[in-house]
């Protein structure tokens, strides 16, 4: 009996915090305009705003290129706007869409140069503010004017750019800043990298199926929340992703220690340990990497089954590794830029001695800081052959019977 | 036990203007009066061998007539002229081939033994009647069971008749401790039912409390198990069913078994089983004709398909209006295209499919057979291609509600599935209007809820809420026989073991026999 009044009580208890949910209200899929991709730019008249938003009237599935007039048509709108803030070009795009602009889906931005040498906080603080902007979304940069760019690209993999640059990040392609890594690093000063993105001008009369036009290019750096004028070469992000862990796949040749001909390798990061050191000169930092890699092809003669060789392979893949993360890092430093958040770790171990440097910490990165690095990679898979098959067919030859090709070792 | 009588004047007694009196004709006459305008009653006069005139009245078709004229016509006829116009050993010693004579005086009690469809001989000079009870009338015969149907359990389910249906489990429980007690409720229907437990094992608390609820129905007729049903459940207001009804014989034996009782009715193939809990619900006869294994699995993907059934279409109207942001993109994509060209609201969109679903499934279980098929493929129309194309509902949508549909049809307790499906009505629009936070203030009542119920005194949620050590054992998987030593709670606390340790001890033995 006195079930049902308990339960009324229940009931009026949970609708009572109902009616505090002021932000919440239900809007229907087909009134909301997705927008996949934020391009930001800087151009003469002001901040200049584009959207990317999937046409999903023009996807329904079973018309999708049934009717002439659909089929040819791009599923994707690029809606641009400029206005002397970015919050203004937002405003006046929302006022022509007749949909709800939702940035709920929203994986990446683009930021063109132009606009990251100006300072890419007011991004920051956009994407910090709006709670439907995801901290991790991804943050790319292009040289030049992006939008011109990005409207003349055909995709060829995917439907849409944001798809590519989500690939990008999913398969681990590119460097991946997120605009909480910026966060961070905005917090100890601004510094980092974002990966840039290369778009090779196309011919738009290409047919759909022609090579993409979009690419991965190196990083550029960022210092006090703007861009430098160096930028990162590809194999010097690379070098970039090692130190942050996230390689997980680089192929790369470099000639055997035996005869000097070329073995191709691929190197995945396994970790990545940056340690702090004081010595009587001062602070510097330990980066140790470890790394697996395997060999993927082999012009040597080298012979495999001896450890000794693969000592001495593994000694000359580090060796390539230390120099190449040396110069990167030479590069980084040559800009002021601690785009590694050293600081952050001095600044952890050492206290007392950051506190006198803290206030010139960049030009004692510059100049000052003693960088020793460390790589660590060990020669994990030979494949499933130790004779290079120039080898096997030079034995062959050597015998001169070519039928007894012996391929089993 | 037996229902009070009919006030009404005529049968107010039952004995009124009777004549006491042990000639033959008046008290015909009275049988006559009583019984006028029932044509299917059949007054039988003929003389025996003594030249005692005789009487037989009996309902035409329920009666045994040929049988009463082999084992009493004959007899009578024959035999009776050895005794001396002395007719007493007759209702005495019963000298007569015929089981089940009795001898009645009062004129009620043989006014229902007519009624009964047994027959009644009233002789003359004598004012005692002999009840006769060769009853025999058409029936239909033992079938496979339709709405339970089982893989490799057997086939048999219960017929409306409840002698057959108490042979069903007599022959299955062949104990000396297998209780059957008759009841009759109706004033007018008279109609027998049985309580069935086993006394050593069904606790007496339980046996007393059905026979105390069950004390207070006082109704003119019984003509289905949920008429008693509503009259003894603990909260009637419940969406969810407090008592378990199955039509298969092995169900209720294995209730009976568990210490659970079990009610039925005459002229239902439907047998009650109390108490009843949430996860017995969930239970099907199959799961224990199959190998564990497979019981386990299947018991797994009802737990599935019953949040499925419950909360699919709420959670897609409160991810796709309130929280987009959820979905993978690409999946956004394919979901916002298909519902790209829908007028409605997610909301009504869902409402409107699952109402037409709601109509086409009673629809198909009303409907006559010979058109049936005709109603499916419309129906299939409705809730399918055409109301896609026609841009009046989403593809995703139809997807939702055909999944539901078939989830709804996953719980072996259609009465579950009932309440399941009605509850998903109000989700949808908590849905609808507060999102997932709509839906998870909704489980939180439906919880509360199920807490609170109760079913003959046992918490419904048991034996997980409150937790019985043990009880996983036959609610979240199916332990293999061996395992499952104990009775389930329901069970007298006194006598839960079910069965000796060491079911598989011959596993080592003949390990040890190979060193």
């Amino acid at each position: 009996m006195s079930l049902l009044p308990k339960l009324w009580k229940i009931a009026i208890l949970l609708c009572i915090p109902a009616m505090v949910t002021g932000c919440w209200s239900s809007v229907e899929l087909n009134n909301r305009a997705f927008v996949n991709l934020v391009i930001v730019d800087q151009t003469d008249s002001g901040v200049e705003l584009t959207l990317g938003i999937p046409l999903t009237n023009r996807l329904i599935p079973g018309f999708t290129g049934g009717t002439g007039e659909g089929g040819g048509q791009e599923p994707i709108a690029y809606v641009t706007r400029t206005g002397a803030t970015l919050e203004e070009a937002l405003q006046k795009i929302q006022g022509d869409i007749p949909r709800d602009v939702t940035f709920g889906q929203t994986h990446s931005i683009i930021l063109g140069s132009r606009l990251a040498k100006q300072g890419i906080a007011p991004i920051l603080e956009f994407v910090e503010r709006n709670p439907l902007l995801r901290l991790n979304t991804n943050l790319f940069m292009v040289e030049g004017p992006v939008k011109s760019k990005v409207a003349r690209m055909p995709s060829s993999f995917e439907r849409f750019l944001a798809s590519v640059l989500n690939g990008y990040i999913r398969n681990d392609q590119i460097l991946s800043t997120t605009v909480k890594d910026m966060m961070y690093s905005e917090a100890s000063g601004g510094d980092g990298l974002i990966p840039m993105l290369s778009f090779k001008t196309v011919d738009p009369s290409a047919k759909a199926g022609s090579p993409g036009g979009v690419g991965t290019a190196g990083a550029a750096i960022l210092r006090k929340g703007k861009m430098v004028t160096n930028v990162l070469s590809p194999e010097e992000t690379s070098s970039a992703r090692l130190v942050l862990g996230q390689l997980k796949r680089y192929i790369y040749s470099a000639p055997s220690p035996t005869d000097g001909r070329n073995v191709g390798f691929y190197t995945s990061s396994l970790r990545t340990e940056i340690r702090p050191f004081r010595t009587r000169q001062g602070l510097g930092v330990t980066i140790s990497s470890y790394s697996d890699a395997g060999i993927i092809a082999s012009d040597s003669d080298i012979d495999l089954r001896k450890q000794q060789n693969i000592e001495l392979l593994e000694k000359e893949i580090n060796r390539i590794a230390n120099k190449s993360l040396m110069e990167m890092i030479a590069k980084t430093r040559k800009s002021g830029a601690d785009v590694f958040n050293f600081g952050h770790y001095l600044s952890v171990q050492y206290p007392k001695e950051w506190k006198t440097i803290q206030q010139d910490w960049r030009a004692y990165y510059k100049d000052r800081l003693e960088v020793r690095v460390d790589s660590v990679i060990s020669l994990r898979r030979l494949g499933s052959s130790t004779d290079s098959f120039h080898n096997k067919l030079k034995v062959d030859e050597k015998e001169g019977d070519e039928r007894t090709w012996n391929l089993s070792p | 036990m037996r229902a009070k009588d009919n006030p009404m004047p005529v049968f107010a007694n039952g004995d009124d203007g009777y004549p006491d009196t042990s000639n033959l004709e008046p008290r015909l006459e009275w049988f006559r009066s009583q019984l006028a305008h029932c044509s299917d009653i059949v007054i039988h006069p003929f003389t025996i061998g003594t030249g005692t005139a005789c009487s037989l009245i009996y309902i035409r078709e329920l009666f045994d007539y040929h049988d009463a004229e082999e084992h009493l016509l004959k007899p009578l006829i024959k035999e009776c002229s050895s005794w001396n116009n002395d007719l007493s050993p007759l209702f005495v010693e019963h000298r007569l081939p015929s089981a089940g004579c009795r001898t009645l005086t009062a004129p009620s009690a043989s006014m229902d033994w007519v009624l009964d469809g047994c027959g009644l001989l009233l002789i003359d000079g004598d004012s005692r009647m002999l009840g006769l009870s060769q009853t025999k009338f058409e029936k239909r015969a033992i079938m496979e069971a339709p709405n339970e149907s089982v893989i490799r359990g057997p086939r048999e389910a219960f017929v409306e008749n409840l002698d057959t249906n108490l042979t069903l489990i007599r022959r299955r429980i062949r104990s000396r401790h297998l209780k059957i007690e008759q009841m009759t409720f109706g004033t007018k229907t008279r109609t027998s039912v049985v309580l069935i437990y086993l006394d050593d094992i069904c606790p007496d608390s339980l046996v007393k409390e059905m026979k105390r609820r069950l004390a207070c129905i006082d109704v003119d007729g019984v003509l289905g198990s949920n008429y008693l049903e509503e009259a003894i459940v603990d909260n009637p207001s419940s969406p969810f069913p407090q008592i378990q009804y199955t039509e298969r014989p092995d169900t209720v034996s294995a209730s009976v078994l568990e210490g659970r009782i079990s009610v039925m009715v005459n002229n239902t193939p439907i047998a009650l089983i109390a108490p009843v809990h949430f996860f017995t619900l969930l239970q099907s006869a199959e799961d224990y004709y199959q190998p564990f294994i497979a019981a386990t699995w299947i018991r797994w993907i009802r737990f599935v398909f019953l949040t499925t059934s419950l909360l699919l279409p709420s959670f897609y109207i409160a991810i796709t209006t309130f929280h987009p942001e959820m979905i993978p993109y690409s999946l956004l994509i394919s979901v916002s295209s298909s519902r790209e060209v829908v007028p409605f609201p997610a909301l009504m969109e869902a409402l409107m499919m699952e109402i037409a679903f709601e109509a086409l499934r009673e629809a198909s279980v009303r409907i006559p057979k010979s058109i049936g098929q005709a109603v499916s493929i419309i129906g299939a129309l409705i809730i399918g291609t055409a109301a896609v194309q026609a841009g009046i509902v989403s593809a995703a949508m139809v997807i939702i509600v055909s999944l539901t549909g078939i989830a709804s049809f996953i719980i072996p307790s259609f009465d579950l599935g009932l309440s399941f499906r009605l509850l998903r009505f109000p989700m949808m629009l908590l849905a609808g209007i507060f999102g997932i936070f709509g839906i998870a203030c909704g489980l939180i009542i439906i919880y509360v809820h199920m807490l609170n119920l109760q079913s003959f005194g046992t918490p419904y949620l048991s034996p997980i809420a409150p937790q019985v050590a043990g009880s996983f054992k036959d609610t979240l998987v199916r332990a293999p026989w061996w395992k499952m030593k104990r009775r389930p709670p329901t069970a007298d606390a006194a006598n839960r073991i079910r069965q000796k340790s060491g079911l598989r001890s011959w596993a080592e033995h003949s390990g040890e026999g190979e060193d």
